[in-house]
């Protein structure tokens, strides 16, 4: 008996390149789609004024970046802690098992946006979705 | 049962287990951003994807969500529900691009797009249930880039994994269905 069994369903050749021409070419593609999602999609250099928190998929509460103010937002789980200071917003503690939300640290510019799926709070700086766009065609 | 398809299972249910183990040793590692992760656990799909096809491998990523949920106890949890159908996609995604890439695409592109495809699915899901809202989409290239470099390396590895196999000449069994 063969000791591998089905040898042209198995690995491809040991002699052929890691990389062939296709993958680079996709590499490449990909780095260049990349870079223009970051150029058109990453938050802008505008500050926020407002921060609309959601909870349960609802809004929760809509306020100001101006204002210092702690938010204590029911879900799932339990009580997201969302502090507004010094014109930021960051979700201070939240039961969730992973803490992205937690880790996502600080968000100020408009589109900013942290979502902590589990306990279904979302925090986000509404305003110009691209606003790197208009940095470009300044 | 026959030998070979008894080799056959044994190495499927290893390659389920060897997933799960990178699974759970990924989500010890800190990470600086919450959004990228490495996928490692994606090496033994795709080993599955590439030693017998589309449907081992897919039972392999079943079987990984599955057990990860229930030693996690996330288990129909919002978590178990984004990664769940990014996985299936995803292995859908990389045996069509497998077989219509044929030889001109390696399996590290293979995992790229994989890569992409598993990120993208969860994004969409997040935006489909979670955010109703258009913010989501600046998380896209932030989980982008890190995809195609993630996918990169986890297709590399296994590469290099099923190379030595066949080195080491090991018996990965028969796959009667002649699947694929």
């Amino acid at each position: 008996m063969p000791l591998i069994s089905s040898p042209e369903r198995a690995a491809p050749a040991v002699r052929r390149p890691l990389l062939t021409q296709a993958d680079k070419w996709l590499l490449g593609l990909g780095l260049i789609i990349g870079l223009l999602l970051s150029a058109l999609l990453l938050p802008g250099r505008e500050r926020g004024r407002e921060v609309l928190i959601e909870a349960r998929g609802r809004l929760f509460v809509r306020a100001y970046l101006d204002t210092p103010a702690r938010y204590e937002v029911p879900g799932p789980l339990g009580t997201t802690v969302v502090e507004v200071r010094e014109g930021a917003v960051r979700v201070i503690s939240s039961p969730c098992p992973e803490k992205h939300c937690v880790r996502s640290g600080a968000v100020r510019r408009q589109g900013g946006l942290i979502v902590c799926v589990p306990n279904r709070v979302i925090v986000r700086i509404p305003g110009h979705i691209g606003g790197s766009l208009d940095m470009i065609t300044e | 049962m026959s030998r070979p398809l008894t080799t056959k299972l044994t190495r499927l249910a290893l390659l389920a287990t060897a997933g799960l183990a990178l699974f759970l040793f990924e989500s010890l590692i800190p990470r600086p951003l919450p959004w990228i992760k490495p996928g490692l656990s994606q090496i033994a799909t795709l080993i599955a994807l590439y030693v017998y096809g589309w449907r081992e491998s897919l039972a392999v990523v079943v079987l990984r969500v599955g057990l990860a949920a229930l030693l996690t106890g996330s288990f129909a949890g919002p978590g178990f529900w984004l990664a769940l159908p990014a996985g299936v996609t995803a292995v859908l995604v990389m045996a069509a691009a497998r077989s219509a890439g044929g030889r001109s695409l390696s399996i590290a592109g293979v995992s790229m797009i994989g890569a992409l495809t598993h990120n993208l699915t969860q994004l969409a899901l997040v935006r489909l249930f979670y955010v109703r809202s258009s913010e989501i989409w600046t998380l896209l290239p932030l989980v982008w880039l890190p995809a195609l470099f993630t996918g990169l390396a986890v297709g590399l590895a296994a590469r290099l994994l099923i190379d030595f196999s066949r080195r080491m000449s090991l018996d990965w069994g028969t796959n009667p269905d002649g699947v694929e």
